[in-house]
């Protein structure tokens, strides 16, 4: 009969999740700018959408301004047609292309050679 | 919950939020603040509670300290300066493991710079007792008095190898001569690269976290 987790390891899961996903985030988020300039809650509804990373709400802004102050992203506060008020938007620069390549070129040699490991004698 | 109280729950968010930025500077602070307070107001108005949204963002203190410790981490990066870098990976040692490792593997060679700049300072004074001297053959049995207990470590070796400084020299021939100079400024060079190289790699450990 398969044992059904309790409350804490659900608990104790969803920590670990959340540490995977901080860990990922920074590449999703540069990849999510790759795409065109964005504000914070446009992009943390990006990553969890489409990336299905399940980051903390305040997770996103302290990453942004990290990346801010490396100069990987610049930011610009503008006003939009259909928005009331201006919002910080977000774009890649250029050494937030050289990053993102970087980032994205160890994530794939990382995940294959990973995927393969996991995955043997399965097959 | 009613919304006033909902509201004032807010700004003494913002308000503590505010107050924990501010060795941030003034116009990073207010973007900060700003970019955060239009975050919520538009989560609310996509039928969120305050409470939710405040909820989400944890205590505004622990909020804070991720945006404090970010700037002080690049500050001390980009000001290049040793004194800074280790002062900040020193701040940071109480609550990061890596951070405390940093700081070990710096002390020690802030004390490798140190003793030998104050090596090179005795050699200048009292050429006598700083040098490396060697026992030959090593397999005899050792006759090193042993010198004083030292403050600051100035010697290293054994009973057949001395290196650094021994008040009084020991009995064997000092080989180095004159060369003493150029082995101890190398030494303090090569610590002073590790300790750099140390400092700016915990920076950079401590940033990834």
């Amino acid at each position: 009969m398969p044992i059904k987790p309790s409350a804490q390891d659900k608990l104790s899961r969803d920590k670990h999740r959340t540490q995977i996903f901080k860990g990922m985030a920074e590449l999703a988020l540069l990849r999510l700018l790759k795409d065109g300039p964005e504000y914070g809650l446009r992009i943390l509804d990006g990553l969890r959408e489409a990336a299905g990373l399940k980051i903390a709400e305040g997770t996103l802004y302290p990453l942004l301004y990290r990346l801010e102050k490396g100069g990987f992203i610049a930011a610009e506060w503008r006003i939009l047609d259909n928005a009331s008020h201006p919002r910080k938007y977000y774009s890649l620069t250029e050494p937030g292309r050289a990053e993102l390549e970087t980032q994205l070129n160890d994530w794939l040699a990382i995940s294959e050679k990973l995927q393969a490991f996991l995955n043997r004698g399965d097959q | 919950m009613s919304t006033v109280p909902s509201l004032t729950q807010l700004s003494v968010w913002l308000k503590k939020f505010e107050t924990e930025l501010s060795p941030l500077p003034a116009a990073d602070t207010s973007e900060i603040l700003r970019e955060i307070q239009d975050h919520i107001y538009e989560r609310v108005a996509q039928g969120q509670s305050i409470e939710e949204v405040l909820g989400a963002f944890g205590d505004a203190s622990e909020y804070a300290q991720g945006f404090v410790d970010d700037h002080a981490l690049a500050g001390a990066r980009d000001s290049k300066r040793t004194l800074r870098m280790f002062t900040t990976v020193a701040g940071f040692a109480r609550r990061s493991l890596i951070a405390c490792l940093g700081l070990i593997a710096a002390s020690i060679f802030a004390l490798l710079i140190t003793s030998s700049l104050v090596c090179m300072a005795i050699k200048i004074a009292k050429p006598e007792l700083v040098g490396l001297w060697v026992d030959r053959p090593l397999s005899a049995q050792h006759r090193y008095v042993h010198s004083e207990r030292q403050t600051i470590p100035l010697r290293l070796g054994n009973d057949h190898i001395q290196f650094g400084y021994s008040n009084p020299p020991p009995h064997f021939p000092e080989v180095l001569g004159m060369w003493m100079y150029l082995c101890l400024n190398t030494l303090a060079l090569l610590g002073y690269i590790a300790l750099r190289f140390t400092l700016f790699r915990t920076l950079k450990g401590l940033s990834r976290k």
